[in-house]
């Protein structure tokens, strides 16, 4: 399990990579804070993301929120392509990409 | 990880073992919520621990049952004897695939599907499709055609409000494909943004339409597993109706209120809980049998050296080495007693094996037994338990397939139709003794004694006593059974059942009364290892013999003496005429010139007079095998090592008093007719 956060002047961008169990989403969880904390434009890079637990679509889906209260983006670059079928199979991705 | 592999067959065996127990007692008692939860408790740990260990088969399986199981404790149903049949079966797949890992890795087995796929029917109460054959066949493909057809569900799932690591709607929607097709799905949730988001809070919820073959009740406990507190609704889709979630606001959907979670917060959760639940658990450890082995060898050798440091103490005038060695002889006496209490487990251990064997039994020959379980609890060191698992088995599947009558025979006979076989174990007397007893028909002695006239043992005019006819049950080829089945009957058991017995220093005795019922009683020692001696000297010789068969010992005067017959002589102990055995002339050696001692021991409710010439003492003494280290020795039970190095034989009480009673004598008159 990897995230990894970068930080630039045009914005931030995490890295997913491995698998988030239960036991990393606190760790996501406070990155997500760190970058609501100073919002900016934020890419997620999960393309080596292999499966995630659901409390840290969560997180994803609430960091989107926020930054949407600042009018700012959460983009998602493309997804492994199984966990992109399993989020899209349970009506996860949509959500994703509308916060 | 070979450790952890074998803690995980080990663990496995055991939950298997729990299972099995758990369904016999629904079966004869019907169910009670808290025996339904251990069972589904015992699928939800095994399904846990193969996946952890990579066993996928045997994790999705467990899993399926683990559903069933779980539409049986949630909606209290009754256990039928077709479910208990199927879990049973379920069990014994478990097993086989357990095995395979060993050897083939994550494998998998096609009567797994058809366990589930035949659970599921009796579930919605269904007959049961039997398992198909090949598919080319019309049968298979007649029983195809009877397959339930794929029916529509709307299923809404709201998972449970707090999230762990062992509960993620994702996993469970994951786990739910596996029974059903999901054909729409809609997420509808009230994440709210970060400042405000618990990260162990559920915010969403899911409406579905899935198509299945399965028992509806399967698919909510899959969704309802691993949290209390998910709301799961299922309603049949009429069959002209589309497949199509209406369409719902999130308002309207979306109501799942995040209730605030007790968890302080998700840094602690997931690391503290598990902790916690460790310190519950870590009253007990799982330790190799090597290890306790090679700690018991250890013993063994402190035994003996601490057997020399007594010896030496004799001539030792130092007081403080004198009674430091005292002290350390107390010690070590302490230290064997612990270890040999780590050995010792049980008797449950070996007895829980028999109910499955018990009932499937009586189902194949079509008798009705009940068994009675009584003391269980009486321990017995570990390796007399493996080696007295073949003969007990032998002896429970000979009561029922000889001993109990078919349910007609008994109401014929006035019996209950149910048999009762009893199982029972004890400690007296420094052993264990164990009893297998029924209520059957008996032996007919008659049918014996026409059996040892055809085997040339008797002749037409000879008349044995009850006794003689008894023992004969425990010669090789003998076998009363009218009609050979694949469970006994061939002559082919008793005698290797009395020679494992007797091979572990124990003695197995035989009661019958025709119509009545028969009973078979084990004795074994308590442990094959260590134990307390009395060290005899004859001839300056050194001898034992177990403390726990000595009666007395006295200076005998000679008009206690009285010879019998040729080749016998009684000792009149305080008026009881008791078989003498001069140890000398037993072992070989000269008559002694000493007045010499006599030691009277006892054994099964018999006694010998032993003369010796004198006692040298009480002692621990470690027993060694004269079998696996030398070769079996008439008269001795083994070997020890005494204190000042010296190798001392242990006289087999058992056999000086059949020497003394004569009973070698029946023994070369039976050879001799045989």
């Amino acid at each position: 399990m990897s995230i990894q956060l970068k930080s630039s002047a045009r914005g931030y961008r995490l890295s997913l990579a491995g698998e988030i169990g239960y036991a990393q989403v606190n760790e996501l969880y406070q990155v997500a804070q760190q970058i609501a904390k100073n919002p900016k434009p934020t890419t997620i890079e999960w393309e080596n993301l292999h499966a995630i637990h659901y409390a840290g679509v969560q997180v994803l889906i609430a960091l989107g929120k926020s930054l949407q209260n600042h009018n700012l983006p959460l983009r998602y670059k493309e997804p492994a392509p199984d966990l992109y079928a399993q989020l899209e199979r349970y009506g996860l991705w949509q959500a994703m990409i509308e916060s | 990880m070979d450790e952890l592999f074998q803690l995980f067959y080990d663990e496995s065996n055991e939950m298997l073992e729990g299972m099995e127990q758990i369904l016999l007692s629904l079966e004869e008692r019907g169910p009670d919520p808290e025996t339904v939860n251990a069972l589904f408790r015992y699928a939800h740990s095994f399904k846990g621990n193969s996946a952890a260990m990579g066993f996928t088969h045997l994790s999705k399986f467990t899993h399926g049952l683990e559903s069933a199981m779980e539409v049986l404790r949630k909606e209290q149903r009754p256990l039928t004897p077709e479910m208990t049949n199927l879990l049973l079966q379920a069990v014994d797949v478990i097993r086989s695939l357990l095995e395979r890992t060993r050897t083939e890795g994550d494998v998998g087995d096609p009567q797994c599907e058809v366990i589930l796929q035949q659970l599921s029917q009796v579930l919605q109460g269904a007959p049961i499709t039997p398992t198909p054959a090949a598919p080319s066949t019309p049968a298979a493909a007649e029983v195809e055609n009877t397959e339930p057809q794929p029916v529509q569900y709307r299923v809404s799932y709201q998972p449970a409000p707090t999230l762990s690591a062992e509960h993620d709607p994702l996993q469970l929607l994951n786990e739910l494909e596996a029974y059903c097709q999901i054909l729409e799905c809609r997420f509808t949730h009230q994440i709210p943004p970060l400042d405000a988001l618990k990260p162990d809070a559920c915010y969403g919820s899911w409406e579905m339409v899935v198509a299945t073959a399965f028992e509806p009740a399967i698919l909510r406990a899959i969704l309802e597993l691993s949290a209390e507190g998910a709301t799961v609704q299922i309603e049949p889709l009429a069959s002209d109706s589309t497949a199509t979630i209406a369409d719902s606001s999130e308002t309207t959907t979306a109501a799942v209120q995040p209730v605030s979670s007790s968890t302080p917060s998700a840094t602690t959760t997931p690391s503290t809980s598990p902790v916690s639940a460790q310190k519950t658990e870590s009253q007990s450890i799982r330790v190799a049998t090597e290890k306790i082995d090679a700690l018991f060898n250890l013993v063994s050798e402190i035994v003996i050296a601490q057997s020399m440091l007594s010896t030496a103490q004799s001539a030792e005038t130092d007081e403080r080495l004198r009674n430091a060695i005292t002290q350390m002889e107390r010690h070590v006496r302490e230290l064997h007693e612990r270890v040999m209490a780590i050995r010792l487990l049980p008797i449950s251990y070996l007895f829980n094996r028999f109910p499955r064997m018990v009932r499937d039994t009586a189902n194949k020959l079509g008798k009705k037994v009940n068994l009675v379980i009584e003391g269980e609890e009486t321990e017995l060191d570990r390796t007399l338990l493996e080696a007295l698992s073949d003969p007990l088995t032998h002896l429970i599947r000979n009561a029922i397939d000889h001993g109990i009558e078919t349910p007609e025979e008994r109401r014929r006979a006035g019996k209950p139709e149910t048999g009762t076989l009893t199982l029972s174990a004890y400690q007296a007397e420094g052993r264990i003794y164990i009893e297998v007893r029924d209520d059957g028909r008996g032996i007919d002695l008659e049918r014996v004694r026409q059996k040892a006239i055809q085997l040339g043992w008797l002749s037409e005019h000879d008349q044995p006593s009850r006794e003689t006819l008894l023992d004969f049950i425990f010669q090789p080829g003998l076998s009363t059974a009218q009609q050979v089945s694949d469970l006994s009957g061939r002559g082919v058991g008793m005698d290797v059942v009395k020679r494992n017995v007797e091979s572990l220093g124990g003695t197995i005795s035989l009661q019958s009364e025709q119509g009545q019922g028969t009973r078979l009683q084990i004795k074994v020692p308590l442990t094959l290892a260590i134990m307390d001696g009395l060290g005899l000297n004859v001839g300056g010789e050194h001898y034992l013999v177990p403390l726990t068969t000595v009666v007395e010992a006295f200076q005998p005067e000679s008009l206690q003496h009285s010879a019998m017959f040729d080749t016998y002589e009684v000792v009149n102990v305080r008026g009881r005429f008791v078989p003498l055995l001069r140890l000398c002339q037993f072992v070989g050696l000269p008559p002694s010139d000493e007045a010499g001692l006599i030691v009277v021991l006892e054994q099964d409710g018999q006694q010998i007079a032993l003369q010796i010439d004198s006692i040298v003492g009480q002692q621990q003494i470690v027993i060694k095998s004269l079998e696996e280290n030398f070769v079996r020795v008439p008269g001795f039970s083994g070997a020890t090592i005494l204190g000042d190095g010296r190798v001392a034989l242990i006289l087999d009480v058992g056999e000086l008093i059949r020497h003394a009673h004569g009973a070698q004598k029946t023994e070369r008159a039976l050879a001799m007719a045989g």
